[in-house]
């Protein structure tokens, strides 16, 4: 793990803790249930997107297999483990959205492995070597 | 009978020209590690090599081979060194790094020394 990785992980941490907390405040008052959720889901993603972006240009070529997976493995990972927890030590009653979580951030760090498990540093084969 | 010929002639050169575009691109890789294998070189040194040694039938455009160097420096098979111009700026000199000679060996075992087969050479020597 890389320097900026290791940060970049540490904000997830601490993100991901955030979101859910205005997650947990917003979603029982009826009033603003729906703005909360949604504008909280772009705010969480967009903070992801932009510290990724910036803290891994500074680092690019530091991965050799691809810099993004690395990212988008971490972001979702935590994103995950951190739902989960969140549901098992407060709404244990709801442990099936454990499941919920799992899926998504399986699923998604498996499509994203997928996807770039080929690349050398980022770019295909056929960009390296056109 | 002269115009089947001819014919014949501009479809033949039709097809070479076509094998040789795809065959050249796929070849530019293996001459630049070659050039830098040969000893560490900056741009221009590298585009000298590769027309002199393949006689002019890889060539490069600048801003081209810098961007192969450059992709080549980033995937670790070239190693960069700055080192200060003469007149102007700082010359980049670029050479084969550890990783690049090994992947250069075994694709040369794995690839082109079939080539070195004899009976690949007498095929090769009756075309």
């Amino acid at each position: 793990m890389t320097k900026n990785l290791k940060l970049f992980a540490l904000f997830s941490i601490g993100w991901s803790i955030i979101f859910f907390s205005v997650l947990n405040w917003g979603i029982v008052n009826p009033n603003h249930r729906w703005p909360v959720m949604w504008v909280g889901a772009f705010v969480y993603g967009i903070g992801f997107s932009i510290l990724g972006k910036y803290l891994g240009k500074r680092e690019k070529g530091a991965i050799r297999h691809n810099i993004r997976a690395a990212y988008v493995a971490t972001s979702t990972g935590i994103s995950g483990i951190i739902g989960a927890l969140w549901v098992a030590l407060f709404h244990p009653d709801q442990w099936w959205q454990i499941i919920a979580f799992a899926v998504i951030a399986g699923g998604f760090t498996w499509h994203v492995f997928v996807k770039y498990r080929n690349s050398v540093k980022g770019m295909k084969g056929e960009e390296l070597f056109k | 009978m002269s115009s089947t010929k001819s014919s014949d002639d501009q479809y033949e050169q039709k097809l070479l020209d076509n094998w040789e575009e795809v065959y050249k691109r796929g070849q530019l890789t293996l001459w630049v590690l070659l050039a830098l294998s040969e000893g560490a070189k900056n741009m221009a040194q590298t585009r000298a090599w590769l027309a002199a040694t393949t006689k002019g039938t890889i060539t490069v455009e600048e801003r081209s081979l810098y961007r192969v160097l450059q992709r080549f420096h980033t995937a670790e098979l070239v190693d960069l060194e700055s080192r200060p111009g003469v007149k102007g700026p700082d010359q980049k000199i670029y050479s084969l790094s550890a990783t690049g000679e090994r992947v250069l060996a075994t694709f040369i075992d794995r690839n082109i020394a079939l080539f070195l087969q004899p009976q690949i050479q007498k095929l090769l020597s009756i075309h």
